[in-house]
């Protein structure tokens, strides 16, 4: 039986072990906490605190094409991305586990990440590890490389489930990238891993006009192996 | 076995916790609504941009320099007593997270320190503190205490200081006080025990003619 401490510290390592960088973000409050996070945003994207039960913090779309909303380590901005400040978890040893879902019933014709970046989107430059969601049949994990090539490989979990809650999970091991999804293990990454620190980030991008989309995250927890 | 609630971890139901706070350092800048900061001398705190990084806390060499964050608004010099002081001299704790990178440039002055204190104080004076850290001119890590009319000890743990990350652990008891690093009792002393309630203050001091970093990416303090 698992025995209460004084701690959560103590629940969590040992006073023998000086644990690595942590956080845990719970979004539910009157506001995004924009000490921590940063919004960024393009083409009439938005951001707001999710005024329904489970609704933590929602990022929109507008229909335009291109347009985008999202969160992460980097400064408030439209438009260019921006890299991600302080890249306070290792590509090597860390795991983030993000709680998301997505609104409404449309077809989805949109790109979505939730996991670690080093910039805001993937791409030249751009080291990320993270599930995507994107007009594909089954959810994915990404790895990009410091040179803007990308892995995609396909999980089990059909993109038709976006509706309801899940729990991603991204582990950056020594020589690959691990994705579970509730607590199972889906899919592994060991081609164009990420060679540079990185930072919690999530964002959805329209990949074309259509509708409205709003993706939900509730929660996201980050730590070093 | 898992715990429904983060309240279950630290407590029984049964028990009405006390006040209990947890800091990562951990994001785009430091929670200005939590922390107030007092630069003097051209210091700064700001988030490390490296893995395990967390907040740095920086002396310029200069002379007059001196840092410290607090539970109190932004400040230009000492406030004494700080605005919010939420933990108990008669049973509280903390654990924190930390290096002094630079520790052998503590040569003068009065050291970096972290934990509890009634004051947002630069070099960790003022009144009623339990603290861990480095003296200035010292090789060991040291528990600071200063009772109600600003009498102050600073213990010698005997555990040799580096520039190596350690987890500190300090409990005020009312009586007596502990500094367990690294899961190590080191030191227990009842000299000068803090006689009032407590805010957090981490300060730091450089000397005049050195540059001073002290790292730090976790804080959890609570009242027993």
């Amino acid at each position: 039986m698992t025995q209460i401490k004084d701690s959560l510290y103590e629940q969590l390592n040992p006073l023998t072990t000086v644990a690595g960088q942590h956080f845990v973000e719970d979004f539910s409050g009157n506001t995004l906490d924009t000490f921590r996070w940063g919004v960024a945003t393009d083409t009439g994207g938005s951001v707001s605190m999710g005024d329904e039960i489970n609704g933590g913090v929602a990022l929109t779309t507008t229909t335009a094409a291109y347009s985008r909303s999202g969160i992460g380590w980097c400064p408030d901005h439209t438009g260019t991305d921006q890299y991600m400040t302080p890249l306070h978890y290792s590509q090597t040893g860390s795991v983030i586990h993000v709680i998301t879902r997505v609104a409404g019933s449309t077809s989805y014709a949109n790109a979505s990440g939730f996991g670690f970046m080093e910039k805001f989107s993937d791409g030249s430059g751009r080291n990320t590890a993270c599930m995507l969601l994107g007009a594909v049949a089954y959810f994915r994990l990404r790895t990009c490389n410091s040179s803007g090539t990308q892995t995609s490989p396909d999980t089990d979990v059909s993109t038709a489930d976006r509706f309801t809650n899940h729990l991603w999970t991204t582990e950056c091991r020594a020589t690959s990238v691990d994705l579970s999804c509730n607590g199972v293990f889906k899919v592994t990454s060991t081609t164009n891993l990420p060679s540079s620190g990185l930072a919690p980030c999530c964002g959805v991008q329209n990949s074309n006009a259509g509708a409205v989309t709003t993706n939900y995250v509730t929660y996201i927890e980050a730590y070093n192996t | 076995m898992t715990f429904n609630s983060v309240y279950e971890i630290t407590n029984n139901l049964s028990t009405v916790a006390g006040q209990h706070m947890i800091e990562y350092f951990s994001g785009n800048s430091l929670d200005s609504k939590r922390w107030g900061k007092i630069l003097v001398g051209g210091g700064t705190a700001v988030m490390s941009d490296s893995v395990d990084g967390g907040l740095v806390i920086t002396n310029p060499a200069a002379s007059l320099n001196a840092i410290c964050i607090a539970f109190n608004a932004d400040a230009s010099d000492n406030v004494s007593p700080m605005a919010v002081r939420q933990f108990s001299h008669l049973g509280s704790a903390f654990i924190v997270v930390e290096k002094f990178d630079t520790f052998s440039n503590y040569t003068s002055g009065d050291g970096t320190w972290s934990g509890f204190a009634a004051d947002a104080n630069l070099s960790a004076g003022g009144a009623n503190t339990c603290m861990v850290g480095l003296d200035a001119g010292a090789t060991d890590y040291r528990l600071q205490t200063t009772n109600g009319s600003g009498s102050q000890s600073r213990t010698a743990s005997g555990l040799t200081a580096d520039t190596n990350w350690h987890t500190h652990k300090v409990e005020a008891t009312g009586s007596s006080a502990s500094l367990t690093t690294d899961g190590i009792l080191l030191v227990t002393t009842t000299s000068t025990i803090s006689e009032g309630q407590m805010g957090i203050n981490i300060s730091a001091v450089g000397d005049s003619s050195n540059v001073a970093e002290t790292y730090i990416r976790y804080f959890e303090a609570w009242n027993n």
